[in-house]
């Protein structure tokens, strides 16, 4: 077993150290992180409007992208991805009182853009406090509207910077009645406004020969729904390309794809994004994908951001993580072993409880299999909120846990679970099993 | 490339696409033969209506001591159905019935794409401003003003904003253009509620589409989205499909206001399909005289609401 989980793990270094291997020890650590970003998100709330109060669902996120670099943004499904990057990029219905903080893109040559500037002044988003959940909304007052103005300014010089969004479903993405060539002419006429019809469609030419479509000229043609899964996803692509951007986010770009188109669009975004200076973050659930593609890696759920490190804190099974990370990984592997719901007997439900808010302590708590092995702090961590620390080269996690001191113990838990299981599975009697719902 | 020539240009797409909508109509269904049949005809009778003049029209003088007495004649004078040289014989002012029925096409035609005009522009404009920025000040707003204006009823509304306006005239039948003109402003305005309130629906279900949301995140303007993307091609058969159904009410309202003479519609002396049935009565009722014009009101209007209808359900459907 430790033989087949090795080599996943190896197989994932051999494919880091293939896509990294041209920039062999430009290491990027933090500090030149943080002196050098093209994106830095700090603080950013975001929620759904319910009624009169505001349900959290982001909560204190933060994403710091390098220039040239890829950031995986992984957690699972609700925990709040999709909706902080939208936020950060300008992308959410503004409804006042529902998002704040601070999202800064800073190009060289160009002044920095905060897209969400002084929106706590207009529209003050108030985190949950104590016993209530769900905060009410701020009333507001005329200035939400020249807010607003601003805000649509802002969004147009960063257009004008460049970003791209690689959206998750392409079917749905694509205008359904307009022919691919048409929307690709008028994302090409986005990027360059003077560019005539005859420059628009050579443009869309050039940019479905990037993403490698064959049969170009007649794909131009075609109405979304004649397009296959794959093809659609290129389109997508080139759609997002065609912008010239410089900051692209790929927003679980292979959902829905069988495994060999799914390999095909990865090799498609590695070439593009490695390649270049395109910078970028990609939203996934597939940690293959994100250790292929991404340079750095944060790790969120329900809301919070738990974990933010190198891209190698992934793929080594030595390095600290949040107890989060680690069951991520462990999933991985079981499914490369075709081991499916395996992780369900070590206390993990296989749905999510996406609605719960967790106000005080630990977001993760109910789930932690460390608490679970009474290893944990138990009074911190049903009362503090965990902040991230440094544990590593650029490397900062969210835990309660000292994990470079219990790290021997984690993989220990993790394999008595295991062999409890197997030795439950055997014995026929699976359904009684410690399955904490919640 | 081996299929470069097929459609080796976004044109020739668009040349298929005009292709497949007009020869695969044997997959249609009857409303639309029928429909386009009615507005082939239309648009001939009009244009035949062009080169007749109502003054320049002969009126027929029976010979009876030729002709010999005829009961029907009697009764219904000068309506005589069997003039010699006459295809359905005369109207209420002696002329020919057949010249009179395509020349009363003229009285109708114009005023009515005036109305289709008006309530299309006001319509998806208001319908389409309302959908899109939803949840605002200017969507409510817009809708108050809808239902304002949705409130009176249709007919009612035209009878009494005309009747003012005819009131306050001098020489009442004098300008007949303008008073229809008027009819045709006011039935649009009062058609603009059910043209918005459609076209509001449409852009608000697309409003939560993901393309639309796809197409502002590529940085595309809201005029762009939402005259491009949304209205020109997602919403133009329903527009087309509101065109045919006005278009049809418009000649409903246009030959009961002339029906009932010429304080509300058009004067006798002016040719309209409403005047030519004023003066049925029991015995007359099958008479080729009522039966005709009649036939014409009843087959255009149904031809325009089946071609409306045929519109919506074969192209807001979608191409799937």
């Amino acid at each position: 077993m430790s033989d087949r989980s090795s080599t996943v793990q190896k197989n994932w270094r051999t494919l880091r150290a293939q896509a990294r291997a041209s920039e062999a020890g430009d290491v990027l650590d933090e500090t030149r992180l943080v002196e050098n970003p093209i994106l830095k998100a700090r603080d950013v709330w975001v929620g759904v409007k319910v009624g009169k109060n505001v349900k959290p669902i982001v909560q204190g996120g933060r994403l710091t992208v390098p220039h040239g670099g890829i950031l995986g943004l992984v957690g699972e499904s609700g925990s709040g991805k999709t909706q902080f990057v939208r936020a950060v990029m300008g992308l959410s219905s503004l409804e006042p009182g529902v998002i704040s903080g601070s999202a800064i893109y800073s190009v060289p040559g160009a002044p920095p853009i905060d897209v969400l500037q002084d929106i706590d002044d207009f529209s003050p988003y108030r985190p949950p406090t104590g016993e209530e959940l769900y905060p009410q909304r701020q009333r507001i007052g005329w200035g939400w509207m020249m807010w607003r103005r601003r805000f649509r300014k802002r969004l147009a010089a960063l257009r004008e910077l460049g970003v791209g969004f690689i959206f998750q479903n392409p079917m749905g993405a694509l205008n359904p009645y307009l022919r691919v060539g048409v929307q690709l002419a008028e994302a090409v006429r986005v990027a360059r406004p003077t560019a005539s019809k005859a420059e628009a469609e050579e443009g869309a030419l050039h940019w479905l020969a990037q993403v490698h479509l064959k049969a170009v000229r007649s794909t131009l043609a075609l109405y979304p729904h004649e397009l296959s899964g794959g093809m659609a996803q290129r389109v997508m692509i080139a759609l997002a390309l065609a912008a010239e951007p410089r900051f692209v986010v790929a927003d679980e770009p292979t959902t829905g794809l069988d495994s060999h188109i799914r390999r095909e669009i990865v090799g498609l975004l590695h070439r593009i994004m490695a390649g270049g200076d395109l910078s970028g973050i990609v939203i996934s659930h597939d940690l293959p994908m994100v250790a292929r593609l991404c340079d750095r890696l944060t790790v969120m759920f329900r809301g919070r951001v738990v974990e933010v490190g190198p891209i190698e804190a992934l793929g080594d099974p030595d390095a600290p993580n949040h107890p989060y990370t680690r069951e991520l990984k462990e999933r991985a592997e079981d499914l490369a072993k075709g081991r499916h719901g395996a992780t369900a007997r070590l206390g993990v439900t296989d749905s999510p409880d996406t609605g719960v808010v967790v106000a005080e302590g630990c977001v993760y708590r109910s789930r932690c299999l460390v608490r679970k092995a009474g290893l944990a702090p138990e009074k911190q961590c049903g009362a503090l909120l965990p902040t991230l620390e440094r544990v590593g080269e650029g490397h900062q996690v969210a835990c309660h846990v000292d994990e470079t001191q219990t790290l021997s113990d984690l993989s220990m838990i993790s394999a008595q679970f295991r062999a409890g299981e197997m030795r439950t599975l055997a014995d026929g009697s699976a359904d009684d099993l410690e399955v904490g719902r919640g | 490339m081996s299929d470069d020539g097929r459609f080796g240009r976004l044109g020739r797409g668009f040349r298929r696409d005009l292709f497949d909508t007009v020869f695969r109509w044997k997959e249609a269904d009857y409303r639309l033969w029928i429909g386009g049949i009615v507005v082939l005809g239309l648009m001939v009778m009009r244009l035949v209506a062009i080169g007749l003049d109502v003054d320049k029209m002969e009126i027929y003088i029976p010979r009876e001591s030729t002709t010999g007495f005829s009961s029907r004649t009697v009764r219904v004078s000068p309506n005589c159905a069997d003039a010699p040289g006459y295809l359905l014989g005369t109207d209420h002012n002696a002329r020919s019935l057949a010249q009179t029925l395509v020349e009363a096409t003229e009285t109708f035609f114009d005023p009515a794409l005036l109305c289709c005009a008006i309530a299309i522009f006001l319509g998806t404009l208001l319908g389409a401003l309302a959908g899109y920025f939803r949840g605002g000040a200017l969507e409510s707003v817009i809708k108050l003003f809808l239902t304002v204006v949705a409130s009176y009823p249709r007919l009612i509304l035209v009878i009494v904003a005309v009747g003012i306006f005819t009131a306050s005239l001098y020489d009442p039948g004098g300008n007949m253009g303008l008073r229809l003109a008027m009819i045709a402003a006011f039935l649009g305005l009062a058609y603009v509620p059910v043209l918005a309130l459609a076209i509001y629906q449409k852009v608000g279900s697309f409003q939560r589409e993901q393309f639309v949301e796809a197409a502002r995140a590529h940085g595309l303007s809201h005029r762009r989205i939402l005259g491009y993307h949304i209205l020109w091609a997602n919403c133009v058969p329903v527009i087309a499909r509101h065109f045919f159904y006005l278009f049809g009410y418009f000649i409903l309202v246009e030959t009961s206001l002339s029906f009932l003479g010429g304080t509300y519609g058009v004067p006798a002396s002016v040719p309209s399909w409403g005047n030519l049935v004023t003066g049925c009565d029991k015995g007359s009722l099958l008479a080729v005289q009522f039966i005709a014009p009649a036939f014409c009101i009843v087959t255009s209007i149904l031809g325009l609401s089946f071609l409306g209808d045929a519109i919506g359900e074969h192209f807001e459907r979608g191409r799937r």
